[in-house]
């Protein structure tokens, strides 16, 4: 049996390995992939949780879900970037600047 | 005496006539040209049946009164009405008036033949003429005026008649000035009779009593306007002046028509003096006669020693007025209308002769001498008119003033009565003297002058007038008066004061002969004319005294009322400019800097809004985890 400390520990340092991707990588996919770990690392948090009440299963099963739904949201935003990228020509969002203002 | 006439319209119409044919015979030389001989001629007739008629009119009416009104217009409630009047004082100087310019039309056809203006002057003649008719006849003061503003306005024109000379129209727009003065006098009078009486009407004012202090400032209006008028002190500088008009205008001016005018009213209108104010008018009057006979005494040329002497005996009258005897001055008047036209006439009659066509007339006594064996008739005439205007036994001009002088005897108690007395019998001594200065110089036989003959029309008036100034016209005895200007109740004289008029007369004989004798005629000499006051006093109290008000204006201008104006404009200035850096330091100040403010905001801010999703990311976990550290904490 893990210790849920253990899981806390690795689901705190996918959060801040995906805010960090987010943060620093210019390319839309890769931070769409610092979104997913972050997703995961709540997801690590929900099966964690879960130990401390044995006998339920709601945790196991909002985590299920919360993969469902990630796979979801990968789908819609991995879209998105293609079809930015079919605009623009590109998949970093600095170099889309259709909104910003000329000065 | 007094019984009023109801007046019937045969008699209105007769003096309506007797007004209006005047006013014809002006029209038709005003506006018919042509023929010159025939205007002037038709212009003669018209006056002589004027004349005629007034002959009728004083028949019918004399002595009782007349009365004829009708109402002219109405203002408010108050009606002004237009009307005859013909009491015993009006209806015989209407006939004066006429004779006298019948005369003077008469005179004119010869004396202006050749002028080139006939048409003019014989139109402005008719008129003058129909303005004193109307003025003499007009029961109502207000009507009175216009017509005393029409004779004001003749007599400018006429006095002007050689208009083209700088002097002639110089003395007529003096004499047309110096009249508006007294115009003043009588417009004030009219005001306060209104407001006080309610009428103007002679005959309703005559009914009422006027309070004392109203009544004299009344009289002294009439009497302000009577000095302008009748040339009386102070204004009687413009009557020598007016002496550059045709000399038959002037014998029309000094008879009948302007100068009398003055006179006329007083007497008409004494009733409405106060004790005052009547003494008031004898003081001016009295001064006057000594003013204008002394004036006469510095003068050589003969029409000027006539003026004088006009304004001495008007002064006369004005005295006898203020003195109570309103009858002894209208008979003066009369009388004088007499002889003084005849001695201007007869001064027109030698000027003409003693003048060569195309030059200045000749008009100094000195160099009119001579003529006397050559036209004995004339002479005659001469000595006659100036008899009576001396006041000698069996002319007319004694008996009135015999009667002034009697009337002047016969009330005076007090010294100042007594005095005015004495100065009544110095001024006759003067007269004589002076006349008989003019005399002894003119009739003074000289073989070096020959003059030719006289035309008939010149003389014929002459020669009537000189009968018209005879004891007989006005008199059937030639001591005392009586007949038909009895009705005038005229003092009955006394020895004493025939004795004194006597004495008078041998006194001023005796005194200009003395005075003759020591300036002999060979004496040419130019003589200084002494500069009566009232010209020096025009001079150095009106002209210097405006001089000074306008040169005190324009310093109380520049000091006062431009040094306020300027304040007011530095105060002004100095205003705005603070105003102004208020508003552009403290408003605009607080505006800008609000701006600055949220300009300096604004671009605090901006700097978030880069366009780059990473940081929009990085701001927001920070402000999530400032808020979870804010709740958890």
């Amino acid at each position: 049996m893990i210790p849920v400390e253990h899981i806390f520990y690795v689901s705190v340092s996918l959060l801040v390995t995906g805010v960090v991707l987010i943060l620093t990588k210019r390319n839309a996919l890769m931070m769409l992939m610092g979104l997913e770990l972050i997703l995961n690392a709540a997801n690590l948090n929900m099966i964690g949780f879960n130990q401390l009440h044995k006998p339920a299963w709601d945790g196991q099963m909002a985590g299920l879900f919360i993969v469902i739904i990630a796979v979801c949201e990968a789908a819609v935003g991995i879209a998105i970037i293609l079809q930015a990228y079919r605009h623009y020509f590109s998949s970093v969002p600095d170099q889309i600047s259709d909104l910003k203002d000329p000065w | 005496m007094v019984s009023t006439l109801v007046f019937d319209p045969s008699l209105v119409a007769l003096t309506l006539a007797v007004i209006l044919t005047p006013l014809g015979s002006a029209l038709i030389c005003f506006f018919v040209r042509g023929n010159r001989r025939f205007i002037p001629v038709l212009a003669c007739l018209f006056i002589g049946m004027a004349g005629v008629g007034s002959g009728v009119l004083m028949a019918r009416i004399f002595p009782s009164v007349a009365v004829a009104t009708i109402p002219w217009f109405s203002a408010g409630a108050d009606t002004i009405q237009v009307g005859l009047l013909l009491n015993p004082y009006s209806t015989v100087m209407l006939s004066v008036v006429l004779i006298i310019s019948a005369f003077v039309h008469v005179y004119s056809i010869g004396y202006l033949a050749g002028d080139p203006h006939t048409h003019r002057y014989f139109s402005w003649l008719g008129f003058f003429t129909f303005a004193m008719i109307g003025f003499v006849v007009s029961s109502n003061l207000l009507v009175t005026f216009c017509f005393w503003e029409l004779i004001g306005l003749s007599s400018y024109r006429l006095i002007g008649h050689w208009q083209e000379k700088k002097v002639a129209a110089r003395a007529a727009t003096k004499a047309f000035m110096v009249n508006r003065v007294g115009d003043l006098g009588f417009l004030l009078a009219l005001m306060m009779l209104w407001s006080h009486a309610g009428t103007l009407n002679i005959q309703e004012l005559s009914q009422i009593s006027l309070p004392s202090p109203v009544s004299t400032m009344v009289g002294l209006c009439l009497l302000l306007a009577v000095t302008g008028k009748s040339a009386q002190f102070p204004f009687f500088h413009w009557l020598p002046d007016a002496m550059a008009g045709p000399t038959p205008v002037s014998a029309l001016i000094h008879a009948a028509t302007m100068v009398a005018a003055g006179v006329f009213l007083l007497i008409q209108l004494s009733f409405l003096f106060s004790p005052m104010a009547l003494l008031v008018t004898s003081g001016i009057g009295l001064l006057t006669l000594l003013i204008g006979a002394w004036g006469a005494f510095t003068q050589f040329d003969l029409k000027k020693i006539l003026a004088y002497s006009t304004i001495s005996q008007l002064g006369l009258m004005v005295a006898a007025v203020g003195m109570g005897n309103q009858a002894g001055a209208f008979f003066h008047l009369m009388t004088h209308a007499f002889f003084k036209a005849g001695l201007f006439l007869t001064a027109g009659i030698l000027i003409h002769q003693f003048s060569q066509p195309g030059s200045e007339p000749v008009q100094d006594i000195r160099h009119m001498s001579g003529w006397s064996n050559s036209n004995r008739l004339l002479a005659l005439c001469l000595l006659i008119l100036g008899a009576s205007l001396i006041g000698v036994p069996l002319t007319s001009g004694f008996l009135s003033k015999e009667l002034m002088l009697s009337h002047a005897l016969e009330n005076a108690s007090d010294s100042l009565e007594w005095g005015q007395v004495i100065i009544l019998i110095l001024g006759s001594v003067l007269t004589t003297a002076y006349t008989f200065r003019m005399l002894f110089y003119i009739l003074s036989p000289s073989p070096d002058h020959l003059a030719h003959k006289a035309p008939v029309i010149l003389m014929v008036p002459v020669i009537l007038l000189t009968f018209l100034s005879l004891f007989m016209v006005v008199s059937n005895s030639p001591w005392a008066i009586s007949g038909w200007a009895g009705a005038f109740e005229p003092v009955t004289p006394t020895l004493s004061t025939l004795f004194i008029s006597v004495a008078t007369v041998i006194t001023g004989i005796v005194f200009s002969w003395l005075l003759y004798k020591e300036k002999p005629t060979a004496d040419f000499s130019p003589r200084q004319v002494p500069q009566f006051f009232p010209d020096w006093m025009q001079q150095h109290i009106f002209v210097k005294f405006t001089l000074a008000m306008a040169e005190g204006s324009r310093q109380l201008d520049l000091k006062w009322i431009d040094g306020i104006l300027h304040t007011i404009t530095y105060v002004y200035v100095t205003f705005s400019f603070v105003v102004g850096w208020f508003d552009r330091t403290i408003v605009d100040g607080t505006v800008s800097f609000a701006t600055h403010i949220v300009a300096g905001v604004g671009r605090l801010f901006r700097g978030l809004m880069n366009g780059k999703i990473q940081s929009y990311i990085a701001w927001g976990l920070l402000a999530i985890l400032s808020l979870m550290v804010w709740i958890l904490y």
